[in-house]
């Protein structure tokens, strides 16, 4: 390139001081940097085989946290009938679980949006404590989630206490069976190309 | 002096590079490649199926619209997560995944159990304002998706490409790949329009009907096959 | 939006930076004129012309989602080609040049231009559909362990090594002291770029990746932690001696934080890899947290710092206001502070929240709950973000300022060889 010597006439001499006039020292690494390496490395030699030869895996830490669970349940047998039938304090915790849980799909007032209106006088799945309970713990097929792996037992009762002390209207509501537009399963995938 | 025989090395450019090269070859040799030949002990899971062509429309929307920026696919072993999204992610699940989408922050749900979880109603009205169905949810809308016609162009295209990857579509699933897409989205229509939606001409044909097909794919496969993978409220 | 702030980031302002501060610095220490001035030019608008098309096909949506490589196929094909040319430029200096040892920035500036290569090229082999629509080759699990190899390793390539080189450069430069110890130097180059190369998988804790690669992942985490420290411990003690002037000094304040900030970042990583510590941190806050004091507190107070020192030598003038620079410096270091606390606090909130579980074992908090309660701390984020970014626009007045103070006709021969790419750095 033209005037490139110029250019390298600007910059340090060969004599001046090397490399752009930056200087190093060499002084010593301070001890405790070393010692600090050699600990890390030492704890790596003590985490890998903690985890590589005592037969831990993650499958296995999974499986042990859903059999302690599992026990806890098993010490609780559910309720057949409500126990929070008309407890208020248990009434107010419902309404707080139906507002963030149930209202996405029921409203609010549980006149129904994408799920079934709850207060008119239709059940899809039987109206005892035990179907309620049910519906919501394990879920139904036409697209009510289970939610007692989030809500445990308490929230669900508590969540039906609330629900009862709604006002009820005695038209169909949507998604009974007189109402335009049943609800339906979403649909299923089918097989490729199907 | 100790370190003496490191001088002569900072006057050696190409050997100097040579050795980096090499100091930065060795991990990722040893991390990357044998995962990639064990690929045969990863157990295969039997239900696994590829996308349909109009759910593959699907998820290449919501990938365009960087859905992956909030919402994970990728659900670790712990009871919390399992009991919130359902059952954690397995090797063999991500086979047709292609680019992967285990995303690295949750500003939104895990989705990767999402499908068959709520009604497409449900979807069609949380894309059109997710406040409509939960008000404290700070997800933006996404209305005009649904005012966008759903391009089909390059789907026999892109079943093609995936099949010449290793993902086993048939000839006549690439040929009829368009006329497949486009009866599943008649099929996701209808059932939106059972649960009372009204859906215009367009819509019908939109790209939220695509991405919906997607949403409720995810995870179907593995709670398919029966009995429905029973362990710890797994596929809720 | 994410990708386009991360793209610009790192490619834009960190990467612009880079160029700038490694030709500058390249020219001389090797005391010769770069190789090709064609090459220079080429790589400073096929760059800029990549970061444009990057920001305006991100935002039409053309993505491949793999996070820090989101670009499409034929924007990969253009960086490879930038990477070739810089590659070229660079060691062809090298090979030319009038010094006869190599000094420790350009060890480190081998190292990236190296890895760099080596990531992009394997991370983004795609099958293209069209234009600008692709398929990765890998699929899942393997896609993604590929993936973590590139991102993890792009934060340390380009986030980390690159920056180091400029400290190692324009520290001794602008506090005329000599560096602390050369051995130290030799000792943390080798033993850091070997080590990073292994911790990759520590994004992917808990997931379907083969536990030995996760642990793996892991230690190597930790053995990281003091090797990154030889960085920060040559830089800091480079300082010992010289405190009253890094007192007065914005741009060695900007070293000293940033420098700070990066024996922070390096000891928060290897913390959040443990697996105890990432169950609760992944997913959350606490890691974008982690990436901004990496991120705004090393990176870009360094880069600042570089920017200062150079502009005003490349256009024969002084910085128009040391005070301007001193607020600047202010500002970055109190937004940096708001939006790392508010992270971390909101990160550990979601992450609780996300595990506790009741009595008997049901979860006590629905998702929408832990977003309602983080909200506070996302406002809180905002604002220290913005306090930020003022601080950059003081220093964009600044250095237009400067410039336009500065003479663009320098007397003829005194023209400094680093003028071309600067432009570059945004």
């Amino acid at each position: 390139m033209s005037g490139q010597d110029d250019y390298v006439a600007e910059l340090p001499r060969p004599d001046d001081a090397n490399r752009d006039g930056i200087r190093e020292e060499d002084n010593d690494i301070p001890g405790w940097w070393w010692w600090t390496w050699f600990a890390t490395i030492l704890f790596s030699a003590f985490y890998i085989p903690y985890y590589a030869l005592t037969g831990w895996s993650q499958e296995r830490m999974y499986a042990e946290q859903v059999e302690a669970a599992q026990a806890i349940a098993a010490s609780a047998p559910a309720p057949t009938a409500n126990p929070f039938r008309g407890d208020a304090a248990a009434i107010a915790e419902g309404q707080q679980v139906f507002a963030t849980i149930c209202a996405a799909c029921h409203k609010p007032d549980a006149s129904g949006l994408v799920g079934p209106s709850l207060v008119d006088p239709y059940w899809k799945y039987g109206d005892s404590d035990a179907d309620l309970f049910q519906t919501v713990a394990k879920g139904r097929p036409a697209g009510m989630p289970a939610w007692e792996s989030q809500l445990g037992t308490e929230k669900i009762w508590k969540a039906l206490a609330f629900m009862e002390t709604l006002p009820k209207s005695d038209q169909p509501g949507i998604g009974a069976p007189t109402a335009p537009g049943a609800a339906s399963a979403p649909a299923a995938a089918p097989a490729p190309g199907s | 002096m100790a370190w003496k025989w490191h001088a002569p090395l900072e006057g050696k450019g190409l050997t100097f590079s040579i050795l980096t090269a090499l100091a930065i070859l060795v991990g990722g040799m040893i991390e990357l490649i044998p995962p990639y030949f064990l690929q045969g002990t990863i157990d295969p899971i039997p239900g696994v199926q590829p996308y349909t062509a109009l759910e593959l429309e699907g998820r290449d929307i919501y990938i365009r619209e960087g859905c992956v920026n909030c919402h994970s696919q990728m659900i670790r072993p712990f009871k919390t997560e399992t009991d919130r999204y359902g059952q954690y992610t397995l090797p063999g699940e991500g086979v047709y995944e292609r680019p992967f989408l285990y995303g690295s922050r949750r500003t939104g749900p895990d989705l990767s159990r999402v499908g068959g979880k709520y009604p497409n109603s449900w979807h069609w009205i949380h894309f059109r304002n997710p406040r409509e169905i939960e008000p404290r949810s700070n997800m933006p809308p996404y209305e005009f998706l649904s005012r966008s016609e759903l391009d089909l162009s390059l789907t026999q295209r892109k079943l093609e490409v995936l099949a010449s990857l290793g993902h086993p579509y048939t000839e006549a699933q690439i040929e009829g790949a368009v006329a497949d897409a486009s009866a599943q989205a008649a099929q996701v229509a209808a059932a939106l329009e059972a649960d009372g939606q009204k859906l215009g001409e367009l819509e019908r044909r939109s790209e939220t009907i695509a991405l919906i097909a997607y949403l409720q794919r995810l995870g179907r496969d593995l709670a398919q096959s029966p009995p429905a993978v029973a362990s710890a409220g797994a596929a809720q | 939006m994410r990708p386009i702030h991360t793209n610009a980031v790192i490619f834009g302002f960190t990467l612009g930076t880079v160029f700038a501060g490694s030709y500058y610095g390249l020219q001389r220490l090797c005391r010769v004129r770069m190789f090709s001035d064609t090459l220079s030019r080429i790589n400073l608008w096929l760059w800029n012309a990549i970061i444009v098309a990057a920001a305006v096909s991100l935002m039409l949506g053309k993505t491949t989602s793999k996070e820090y490589a989101e670009l499409e196929w034929p924007i990969d094909v253009a960086i490879t080609v930038v990477w070739v040319v810089y590659a070229v430029n660079f060691f062809g200096t090298l090979a030319r040049r009038r010094e006869k040892g190599m000094y420790v920035a350009i060890w480190f500036w081998i190292a990236t231009i190296l890895t760099i290569a080596l990531l992009h090229i394997f991370n983004s082999l795609e099958r293209p559909i069209s234009w600008m629509k692709s398929y990765s080759i890998y699929a899942g699990l393997h896609d993604a362990n590929i993936q973590w190899w590139y991102g993890h390793n792009a934060v340390g390539f380009l986030l980390t090594t690159p920056i180091l080189g400029l400290m190692y450069y324009f520290l001794p430069k602008q506090i005329n002291r000599p560096i602390y110890s050369h051995r130290l130097s030799i000792v943390h180059f080798w033993s850091l770029i070997f080590i990073y190369m292994w911790a990759g998988p520590h994004h992917l804790i808990y997931s379907p990746l083969p536990d030995w690669a996760q642990t793996l992942g892991m230690t190597f985490s930790v053995m990281l932690i003091l090797p990154s420290w030889g960085g920060m411990l040559n830089g800091l003690l480079t300082m010992r001696g010289a405190w009253d002037r890094v007192r007065t000094d914005p741009i060695l304040k900007m070293m000293a934080v940033g420098i700070t900030f990066y024996g922070m970042s390096t000891f928060e990583g290897p913390m959040m890899a443990v697996r105890t510590v990432n169950s609760l941190s992944h997913f959350t806050n606490w890691t974008i947290g982690h990436v901004h004091s990496g991120a705004l507190g090393w990176v870009a107070l360094v880069c600042f710092a570089s920017l200062y020192y150079m502009i005003p030598r490349l256009w024969h003038t002084k910085l128009y206001s040391v005070r301007l620079a001193e607020v600047h410096f202010w500002t970055a270091t109190l937004g940096l502070v708001i939006y790392v606390t508010s992270m971390w606090i909101s990160g550990v909130t979601q992450g609780l929240m996300w595990r506790a579980v009741n009595a008997d074992g049901s979860l006590t908090y629905t998702f929408i709950e832990t977003v309602a309660a983080i909200r506070v701390y996302d406002v809180i984020r905002a604002v220290g973000g913005a306090v930020f970014l003022s601080g950059v626009f003081v220093m964009i007045y600044n250095v237009a300022k400067t410039i336009q103070q500065g003479s663009a006709a320098v007397p003829a021969g005194a023209l400094p060889p680093g003028a071309v790419p600067v432009a570059g750095g945004r």
